[in-house]
Protein backbone atom coordinates (compact mmCIF):
# COMPACT_ATOMS: atom_id res chain seq x y z
CA UNK A 1 0.00 0.00 0.00
CA UNK A 2 2.66 2.59 0.66
CA UNK A 3 4.84 2.02 -2.45
CA UNK A 4 1.49 2.99 -4.62
CA UNK A 5 1.05 6.04 -1.99
CA UNK A 6 4.85 6.38 -2.96
CA UNK A 7 4.57 6.08 -6.77
CA UNK A 8 2.20 8.63 -7.13
CA UNK A 9 4.70 11.52 -6.51
CA UNK A 10 7.35 9.88 -8.00
CA UNK A 11 10.52 10.59 -7.94
CA UNK A 12 9.51 13.28 -5.06
CA UNK A 13 7.54 10.99 -2.40
CA UNK A 14 6.67 11.36 0.99
CA UNK A 15 7.93 8.19 3.25
CA UNK A 16 5.80 8.51 6.24
CA UNK A 17 7.39 6.59 8.83
CA UNK A 18 6.48 8.45 11.64
CA UNK A 19 4.08 5.59 13.44
CA UNK A 20 6.09 2.80 12.37
CA UNK A 21 6.84 0.36 15.45
CA UNK A 22 9.67 -1.46 13.51
CA UNK A 23 11.80 -1.35 10.14
CA UNK A 24 12.40 -4.54 9.40
CA UNK A 25 15.35 -5.60 6.99
CA UNK A 26 13.06 -6.15 4.06
CA UNK A 27 11.91 -2.63 4.66
CA UNK A 28 14.80 -1.33 5.40
CA UNK A 29 16.45 -2.61 2.12
CA UNK A 30 13.46 -1.53 0.07
CA UNK A 31 13.55 2.00 0.95
CA UNK A 32 17.46 2.20 0.18
CA UNK A 33 16.56 0.92 -3.35
CA UNK A 34 13.78 3.22 -3.63
CA UNK A 35 16.23 5.97 -2.49
CA UNK A 36 17.96 5.31 -5.10
CA UNK A 37 15.86 4.72 -7.65
CA UNK A 38 14.14 8.63 -6.92
CA UNK A 39 17.67 9.85 -7.09
CA UNK A 40 18.25 8.32 -10.42
CA UNK A 41 15.00 9.97 -11.64
CA UNK A 42 16.20 13.46 -10.14
CA UNK A 43 14.24 13.18 -6.95
CA UNK A 44 14.84 13.72 -3.66
CA UNK A 45 12.44 11.79 -1.01
CA UNK A 46 11.15 13.38 1.93
CA UNK A 47 11.34 10.90 4.83
CA UNK A 48 9.09 11.41 8.09
CA UNK A 49 11.40 10.01 10.76
CA UNK A 50 9.84 7.54 13.27
CA UNK A 51 8.05 8.94 16.14
CA UNK A 52 9.31 6.44 18.71
CA UNK A 53 13.29 6.59 19.52
CA UNK A 54 14.21 3.02 19.33
CA UNK A 55 12.97 2.48 15.86
CA UNK A 56 14.44 5.54 15.27
CA UNK A 57 17.72 4.61 17.01
CA UNK A 58 17.89 1.04 15.68
CA UNK A 59 17.30 2.75 11.67
CA UNK A 60 20.54 5.12 12.50
CA UNK A 61 22.34 2.22 13.66
CA UNK A 62 21.95 0.29 10.30
CA UNK A 63 23.36 2.65 8.91
CA UNK A 64 20.45 3.52 6.37
CA UNK A 65 20.99 7.21 6.37
CA UNK A 66 24.88 6.85 5.53
CA UNK A 67 23.78 4.82 2.29
CA UNK A 68 21.10 7.53 1.55
CA UNK A 69 23.15 10.16 2.38
CA UNK A 70 22.17 13.38 0.37
CA UNK A 71 19.22 11.89 -1.44
CA UNK A 72 16.64 12.14 1.26
CA UNK A 73 15.19 15.25 3.08
CA UNK A 74 14.41 14.62 6.74
CA UNK A 75 11.98 16.33 9.22
CA UNK A 76 13.82 16.59 11.58
CA UNK A 77 17.83 16.34 12.16
CA UNK A 78 19.16 12.71 12.05
CA UNK A 79 20.14 11.93 15.80
CA UNK A 80 23.87 10.27 16.39
CA UNK A 81 23.81 6.77 16.40
CA UNK A 82 24.18 5.23 20.26
CA UNK A 83 25.91 1.93 21.25
CA UNK A 84 23.36 -0.57 21.44
CA UNK A 85 23.42 -3.38 24.68
CA UNK A 86 22.85 -5.82 21.52
CA UNK A 87 25.54 -7.83 19.87
CA UNK A 88 25.34 -6.74 16.81
CA UNK A 89 22.60 -8.29 15.46
CA UNK A 90 22.41 -6.84 12.11
CA UNK A 91 24.69 -7.41 9.54
CA UNK A 92 24.99 -4.09 8.14
CA UNK A 93 23.94 -3.41 4.91
CA UNK A 94 26.06 -4.94 1.71
CA UNK A 95 26.35 -3.87 -1.80
CA UNK A 96 26.12 -6.73 -4.12
CA UNK A 97 28.22 -5.77 -7.10
CA UNK A 98 30.51 -8.15 -8.77
CA UNK A 99 30.48 -12.53 -7.95
CA UNK A 100 34.37 -12.16 -6.96
CA UNK A 101 33.02 -10.24 -3.70
CA UNK A 102 30.65 -12.36 -2.51
CA UNK A 103 32.14 -15.57 -1.07
CA UNK A 104 34.14 -13.09 1.26
CA UNK A 105 30.47 -11.41 2.26
CA UNK A 106 28.76 -14.59 3.08
CA UNK A 107 31.80 -15.81 5.11
CA UNK A 108 31.45 -12.43 6.84
CA UNK A 109 28.30 -12.95 7.92
CA UNK A 110 28.16 -16.37 8.63
CA UNK A 111 31.42 -16.50 10.88
CA UNK A 112 29.62 -14.44 12.81
CA UNK A 113 26.62 -15.91 13.19
CA UNK A 114 28.92 -18.95 13.90
CA UNK A 115 30.33 -17.55 16.65
CA UNK A 116 27.34 -16.50 18.77
CA UNK A 117 25.38 -20.20 17.30
CA UNK A 118 28.45 -22.63 17.56
CA UNK A 119 25.78 -25.32 17.41
CA UNK A 120 24.02 -23.76 14.06
CA UNK A 121 26.29 -25.55 11.70
CA UNK A 122 23.76 -26.92 10.16
CA UNK A 123 21.40 -23.67 9.82
CA UNK A 124 24.08 -21.10 9.13
CA UNK A 125 25.23 -23.77 6.03
CA UNK A 126 21.13 -23.20 4.61
CA UNK A 127 21.80 -19.48 5.32
CA UNK A 128 25.16 -19.10 3.34
CA UNK A 129 24.08 -21.13 0.70
CA UNK A 130 20.74 -19.29 0.26
CA UNK A 131 22.64 -16.39 0.64
CA UNK A 132 25.58 -17.70 -1.96
CA UNK A 133 23.02 -17.97 -4.87
CA UNK A 134 20.76 -14.84 -4.36
CA UNK A 135 23.89 -12.63 -4.32
CA UNK A 136 25.27 -14.39 -7.27
CA UNK A 137 21.89 -14.02 -9.26
CA UNK A 138 22.67 -10.29 -9.58
CA UNK A 139 25.57 -10.28 -11.25
CA UNK A 140 24.05 -12.68 -13.60
CA UNK A 141 20.61 -12.21 -13.88
CA UNK A 142 20.05 -8.45 -12.80
CA UNK A 143 21.28 -7.16 -16.22
CA UNK A 144 21.78 -9.85 -18.70
CA UNK A 145 21.55 -7.99 -21.62
CA UNK A 146 24.24 -5.18 -20.23
CA UNK A 147 21.84 -2.59 -20.55
CA UNK A 148 22.03 1.05 -19.18
CA UNK A 149 20.59 0.57 -15.84
CA UNK A 150 22.09 -0.44 -12.45
CA UNK A 151 20.44 -3.15 -10.54
CA UNK A 152 21.86 -1.91 -7.20
CA UNK A 153 22.30 -5.33 -5.55
CA UNK A 154 21.61 -5.28 -1.88
CA UNK A 155 21.97 -7.92 0.71
CA UNK A 156 21.47 -7.95 5.17
CA UNK A 157 20.72 -10.24 7.68
CA UNK A 158 18.82 -9.23 10.89
CA UNK A 159 18.89 -11.87 13.93
CA UNK A 160 15.36 -11.56 16.17
CA UNK A 161 14.48 -13.15 19.47
CA UNK A 162 12.71 -15.92 17.19
CA UNK A 163 14.26 -15.79 13.52
CA UNK A 164 17.27 -15.21 11.90
CA UNK A 165 15.72 -12.87 8.71
CA UNK A 166 18.14 -12.55 5.05
CA UNK A 167 16.57 -10.26 2.95
CA UNK A 168 19.14 -10.25 -0.68
CA UNK A 169 17.53 -7.11 -3.54
CA UNK A 170 18.12 -5.76 -6.85
CA UNK A 171 16.01 -3.23 -9.28
CA UNK A 172 16.71 -4.77 -12.12
CA UNK A 173 15.27 -5.91 -14.88
CA UNK A 174 13.15 -8.66 -12.61
CA UNK A 175 12.69 -12.29 -13.72
CA UNK A 176 9.99 -11.82 -16.10
CA UNK A 177 12.62 -9.96 -18.84
CA UNK A 178 15.72 -12.64 -17.64
CA UNK A 179 13.56 -15.50 -17.92
CA UNK A 180 12.25 -13.93 -21.64
CA UNK A 181 15.35 -14.71 -22.86
CA UNK A 182 14.64 -18.89 -23.04
CA UNK A 183 12.11 -18.62 -26.10
CA UNK A 184 10.54 -21.62 -23.99
CA UNK A 185 9.28 -19.04 -21.46
CA UNK A 186 8.48 -15.97 -23.37
CA UNK A 187 5.15 -14.50 -23.50
CA UNK A 188 4.49 -15.12 -19.65
CA UNK A 189 3.28 -12.86 -17.26
CA UNK A 190 4.91 -12.28 -13.85
CA UNK A 191 2.68 -14.15 -11.78
CA UNK A 192 3.19 -17.43 -14.16
CA UNK A 193 7.18 -16.30 -14.06
CA UNK A 194 7.08 -16.81 -10.61
CA UNK A 195 5.77 -20.17 -10.89
CA UNK A 196 7.95 -21.40 -13.52
CA UNK A 197 10.92 -19.91 -11.39
CA UNK A 198 9.74 -21.39 -7.95
CA UNK A 199 8.07 -24.33 -8.50
CA UNK A 200 9.43 -25.71 -11.70
CA UNK A 201 12.99 -24.36 -11.91
CA UNK A 202 12.53 -22.67 -14.62
CA UNK A 203 15.96 -20.49 -16.08
CA UNK A 204 16.61 -18.33 -18.90
CA UNK A 205 19.80 -20.61 -19.49
CA UNK A 206 18.80 -23.91 -21.89
CA UNK A 207 22.05 -25.67 -19.92
CA UNK A 208 20.16 -28.49 -17.86
CA UNK A 209 23.42 -27.80 -15.10
CA UNK A 210 22.05 -23.67 -15.22
CA UNK A 211 19.45 -21.95 -13.18
CA UNK A 212 16.85 -23.76 -10.97
CA UNK A 213 18.28 -21.67 -7.48
CA UNK A 214 15.47 -20.22 -6.01
CA UNK A 215 13.03 -23.29 -6.55
CA UNK A 216 16.21 -25.05 -4.12
CA UNK A 217 16.09 -22.61 -2.03
CA UNK A 218 12.34 -22.63 -1.95
CA UNK A 219 12.53 -26.12 -1.13
CA UNK A 220 15.45 -25.35 1.49
CA UNK A 221 13.33 -23.40 3.61
CA UNK A 222 10.06 -25.16 3.64
CA UNK A 223 11.98 -27.65 4.63
CA UNK A 224 13.81 -25.77 7.70
CA UNK A 225 10.18 -24.70 8.70
CA UNK A 226 10.98 -21.20 7.15
CA UNK A 227 9.19 -18.11 5.22
CA UNK A 228 10.11 -17.00 1.88
CA UNK A 229 8.92 -14.07 0.28
CA UNK A 230 9.86 -13.27 -3.69
CA UNK A 231 8.21 -10.41 -5.28
CA UNK A 232 9.56 -9.38 -8.71
CA UNK A 233 7.43 -6.92 -11.19
CA UNK A 234 3.74 -7.43 -10.47
CA UNK A 235 3.74 -9.96 -8.62
CA UNK A 236 4.88 -11.86 -5.35
CA UNK A 237 4.99 -15.29 -4.17
CA UNK A 238 4.63 -15.80 -0.48
CA UNK A 239 5.77 -19.36 1.31
CA UNK A 240 5.03 -19.95 5.06
CA UNK A 241 4.80 -23.90 6.39
CA UNK A 242 3.24 -25.81 3.53
CA UNK A 243 1.27 -22.51 2.67
CA UNK A 244 1.70 -21.00 -0.73
CA UNK A 245 0.53 -18.74 -2.21
CA UNK A 246 1.20 -16.05 -5.72
CA UNK A 247 -0.78 -12.20 -5.95
CA UNK A 248 -0.78 -9.05 -7.16
CA UNK A 249 1.79 -6.16 -5.73
CA UNK A 250 2.11 -2.67 -7.28
CA UNK A 251 4.98 -2.82 -9.85
CA UNK A 252 8.30 -2.52 -8.83
CA UNK A 253 11.52 -3.10 -10.92
CA UNK A 254 14.30 -5.86 -10.03
CA UNK A 255 14.00 -8.70 -7.91
CA UNK A 256 13.34 -9.03 -4.08
CA UNK A 257 13.71 -11.88 -1.96
CA UNK A 258 13.45 -12.23 1.69
CA UNK A 259 13.89 -15.58 3.98
CA UNK A 260 13.07 -15.91 7.67
CA UNK A 261 14.21 -19.28 9.29
CA UNK A 262 13.58 -20.08 12.94
CA UNK A 263 16.17 -19.28 15.02
CA UNK A 264 15.72 -22.40 17.25
CA UNK A 265 17.34 -24.17 14.30
CA UNK A 266 20.72 -22.17 15.08
CA UNK A 267 21.02 -23.73 18.99
CA UNK B 1 40.21 -46.51 -3.82
CA UNK B 2 42.33 -42.97 -4.14
CA UNK B 3 45.50 -42.93 -6.26
CA UNK B 4 45.29 -38.53 -5.58
CA UNK B 5 43.32 -36.66 -3.98
CA UNK B 6 41.88 -32.65 -4.23
CA UNK B 7 41.10 -31.09 -1.66
CA UNK B 8 38.33 -28.44 -2.00
CA UNK B 9 38.83 -26.62 1.35
CA UNK B 10 41.54 -24.79 -0.24
CA UNK B 11 38.94 -23.07 -1.94
CA UNK B 12 37.53 -22.01 1.29
CA UNK B 13 35.02 -23.10 3.34
CA UNK B 14 31.48 -22.19 1.97
CA UNK B 15 31.70 -22.93 -1.68
CA UNK B 16 28.98 -21.03 -3.71
CA UNK B 17 30.14 -18.44 -6.48
CA UNK B 18 30.39 -20.33 -10.41
CA UNK B 19 33.85 -18.05 -10.43
CA UNK B 20 35.43 -20.15 -8.03
CA UNK B 21 34.19 -23.05 -9.24
CA UNK B 22 35.78 -22.80 -12.72
CA UNK B 23 39.14 -21.84 -10.88
CA UNK B 24 38.45 -25.42 -8.84
CA UNK B 25 37.46 -27.15 -12.18
CA UNK B 26 40.95 -25.99 -13.65
CA UNK B 27 42.48 -27.55 -10.91
CA UNK B 28 40.38 -30.56 -11.11
CA UNK B 29 41.16 -31.32 -15.07
CA UNK B 30 44.97 -30.35 -14.96
CA UNK B 31 45.47 -32.94 -12.11
CA UNK B 32 43.12 -35.97 -14.14
CA UNK B 33 45.54 -34.67 -17.07
CA UNK B 34 48.60 -35.66 -15.01
CA UNK B 35 46.89 -39.05 -14.11
CA UNK B 36 48.20 -42.29 -15.64
CA UNK B 37 45.59 -44.46 -16.97
CA UNK B 38 43.53 -46.43 -14.97
CA UNK B 39 43.73 -44.51 -12.02
CA UNK B 40 41.06 -41.96 -10.01
CA UNK B 41 41.11 -39.05 -8.52
CA UNK B 42 39.30 -38.29 -5.19
CA UNK B 43 37.93 -35.06 -4.87
CA UNK B 44 38.15 -34.55 -0.69
CA UNK B 45 34.82 -32.21 0.73
CA UNK B 46 36.15 -32.30 4.34
CA UNK B 47 36.39 -28.69 6.16
CA UNK B 48 33.51 -27.14 4.17
CA UNK B 49 30.88 -26.14 5.67
CA UNK B 50 28.67 -25.49 2.22
CA UNK B 51 29.05 -26.90 -1.43
CA UNK B 52 26.41 -24.93 -3.12
CA UNK B 53 24.66 -25.62 -6.90
CA UNK B 54 26.37 -23.51 -8.81
CA UNK B 55 29.92 -24.60 -7.64
CA UNK B 56 29.14 -28.16 -7.45
CA UNK B 57 27.91 -27.72 -11.40
CA UNK B 58 31.25 -25.60 -12.45
CA UNK B 59 33.94 -27.56 -10.47
CA UNK B 60 32.61 -31.02 -10.35
CA UNK B 61 29.45 -31.21 -12.65
CA UNK B 62 31.33 -29.85 -15.86
CA UNK B 63 34.74 -31.70 -15.37
CA UNK B 64 32.09 -35.77 -15.17
CA UNK B 65 30.52 -34.56 -18.20
CA UNK B 66 33.57 -33.82 -20.14
CA UNK B 67 34.50 -36.94 -18.79
CA UNK B 68 31.26 -38.80 -19.87
CA UNK B 69 31.86 -37.10 -23.23
CA UNK B 70 35.06 -39.55 -23.64
CA UNK B 71 38.04 -36.88 -22.85
CA UNK B 72 40.79 -38.67 -20.76
CA UNK B 73 40.25 -41.88 -21.24
CA UNK B 74 40.81 -44.37 -18.47
CA UNK B 75 40.82 -41.40 -15.57
CA UNK B 76 38.49 -41.76 -12.93
CA UNK B 77 36.71 -39.24 -10.24
CA UNK B 78 34.98 -39.38 -6.98
CA UNK B 79 34.25 -37.48 -4.56
CA UNK B 80 34.59 -38.14 -0.72
CA UNK B 81 32.55 -36.56 1.92
CA UNK B 82 32.19 -36.36 5.79
CA UNK B 83 28.22 -36.28 5.73
CA UNK B 84 25.55 -36.41 3.10
CA UNK B 85 24.07 -33.29 3.79
CA UNK B 86 26.70 -31.85 1.83
CA UNK B 87 25.94 -34.01 -1.54
CA UNK B 88 22.99 -32.74 -1.70
CA UNK B 89 23.25 -30.02 -4.42
CA UNK B 90 25.69 -32.14 -6.25
CA UNK B 91 23.59 -34.70 -6.87
CA UNK B 92 20.84 -32.75 -7.88
CA UNK B 93 23.03 -30.94 -10.65
CA UNK B 94 24.74 -34.19 -11.78
CA UNK B 95 21.05 -35.80 -11.92
CA UNK B 96 19.89 -32.63 -13.92
CA UNK B 97 22.75 -33.27 -16.95
CA UNK B 98 21.72 -37.37 -16.50
CA UNK B 99 25.14 -38.39 -14.95
CA UNK B 100 26.01 -40.42 -12.17
CA UNK B 101 29.05 -39.85 -9.68
CA UNK B 102 30.52 -42.54 -7.02
CA UNK B 103 30.52 -40.76 -3.12
CA UNK B 104 32.41 -42.07 -0.20
CA UNK B 105 30.75 -41.36 2.86
CA UNK B 106 32.01 -42.34 6.29
CA UNK B 107 32.21 -46.01 5.46
CA UNK B 108 29.89 -46.59 2.87
CA UNK B 109 29.46 -45.62 -0.62
CA UNK B 110 26.57 -44.40 -2.42
CA UNK B 111 26.04 -42.80 -5.69
CA UNK B 112 25.35 -39.30 -6.92
CA UNK B 113 22.71 -38.18 -9.76
CA UNK B 114 20.41 -40.61 -12.25
CA UNK B 115 21.18 -43.79 -12.67
CA UNK B 116 18.79 -46.26 -13.66
CA UNK B 117 18.04 -48.64 -11.53
CA UNK B 118 19.36 -52.02 -13.82
CA UNK B 119 22.89 -50.14 -14.19
CA UNK B 120 22.53 -49.40 -10.33
CA UNK B 121 21.88 -52.95 -9.31
CA UNK B 122 24.61 -53.81 -12.06
CA UNK B 123 27.33 -51.59 -10.38
CA UNK B 124 26.39 -53.05 -7.07
CA UNK B 125 27.39 -56.40 -7.97
CA UNK B 126 30.34 -55.46 -9.70
CA UNK B 127 31.87 -53.35 -6.46
CA UNK B 128 30.63 -56.65 -4.28
CA UNK B 129 32.69 -58.91 -6.58
CA UNK B 130 34.95 -56.45 -7.39
CA UNK B 131 35.52 -57.34 -11.12
CA UNK B 132 33.45 -59.32 -13.42
CA UNK B 133 33.48 -60.32 -16.94
CA UNK B 134 30.04 -60.45 -19.22
CA UNK B 135 29.17 -63.76 -18.85
CA UNK B 136 29.60 -63.69 -14.99
CA UNK B 137 27.39 -61.00 -15.15
CA UNK B 138 24.97 -62.48 -17.11
CA UNK B 139 24.69 -65.63 -15.24
CA UNK B 140 24.67 -63.68 -11.80
CA UNK B 141 21.50 -61.56 -12.85
CA UNK B 142 19.87 -63.61 -15.48
CA UNK B 143 20.39 -61.86 -18.47
CA UNK B 144 21.78 -62.11 -21.77
CA UNK B 145 25.39 -61.59 -22.28
CA UNK B 146 24.64 -59.05 -24.60
CA UNK B 147 22.59 -57.31 -22.63
CA UNK B 148 25.53 -57.35 -19.96
CA UNK B 149 28.00 -56.36 -22.11
CA UNK B 150 25.60 -53.11 -22.90
CA UNK B 151 25.26 -52.45 -19.19
CA UNK B 152 29.31 -52.90 -18.75
CA UNK B 153 29.89 -50.42 -21.74
CA UNK B 154 27.32 -47.94 -20.53
CA UNK B 155 28.50 -47.80 -16.95
CA UNK B 156 32.16 -47.90 -18.29
CA UNK B 157 31.02 -44.53 -20.28
CA UNK B 158 29.91 -42.70 -17.30
CA UNK B 159 33.55 -44.11 -16.01
CA UNK B 160 31.93 -45.61 -12.58
CA UNK B 161 33.71 -49.34 -13.95
CA UNK B 162 37.03 -49.86 -15.34
CA UNK B 163 37.03 -51.87 -18.58
CA UNK B 164 39.78 -54.16 -19.15
CA UNK B 165 40.63 -56.44 -22.10
CA UNK B 166 41.94 -59.73 -21.73
CA UNK B 167 42.23 -62.68 -23.89
CA UNK B 168 39.28 -65.54 -23.84
CA UNK B 169 40.48 -69.06 -23.59
CA UNK B 170 38.66 -69.98 -26.62
CA UNK B 171 40.63 -67.23 -28.26
CA UNK B 172 39.66 -63.12 -28.90
CA UNK B 173 39.33 -60.60 -26.52
CA UNK B 174 37.17 -59.86 -23.49
CA UNK B 175 36.86 -57.07 -21.25
CA UNK B 176 37.00 -57.02 -17.65
CA UNK B 177 34.75 -54.48 -15.91
CA UNK B 178 37.09 -53.65 -12.98
CA UNK B 179 35.35 -51.51 -9.66
CA UNK B 180 36.71 -48.28 -9.42
CA UNK B 181 36.37 -48.54 -5.35
CA UNK B 182 36.63 -51.32 -3.20
CA UNK B 183 34.21 -53.27 -1.99
CA UNK B 184 35.58 -52.88 1.81
CA UNK B 185 33.27 -49.19 1.30
CA UNK B 186 29.46 -50.67 2.09
CA UNK B 187 27.18 -49.72 -0.68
Amino acid sequence: MALREWERSFPRPLIDLSRCQLVDPFVLIFLVLYVRRCSEAGGRPRILLPERKDVLQWLVGTGFFEWVKEDVWTDRPIPPSLPTEEEAPFSGIVRVEDEEGIQGLVDDVCDRLAERFPLGEHSIGVLASAMLELCQNIPHHANPLDEDIDPYGLAAVQEYSDHIHLVVMDKGVGLQKSLSLNPRYRGLDDPEVLEAVLLRGASRFTDPGRGGALRRIREVVLANDGRLFVRSGQAGFWQAEVEMNIGEVHPFPGVQVSIQLPRALFG
Amino acid sequence: MADRLVRLAQFGKRLGTRGEGKKAQELLWQELRSLPEGQVLVVDLSGLEVLSGSFADEAIVSVVERLRGGNLPGRYLLVQAPHEELLEDLSERLARRGLALFALVGDGWRILGRLSGYLEETLHWIVQRGEATSPELAQALSISVKNASTRLTELQKLRLVELVPESRPVGGIQYRARAIISSKEKG
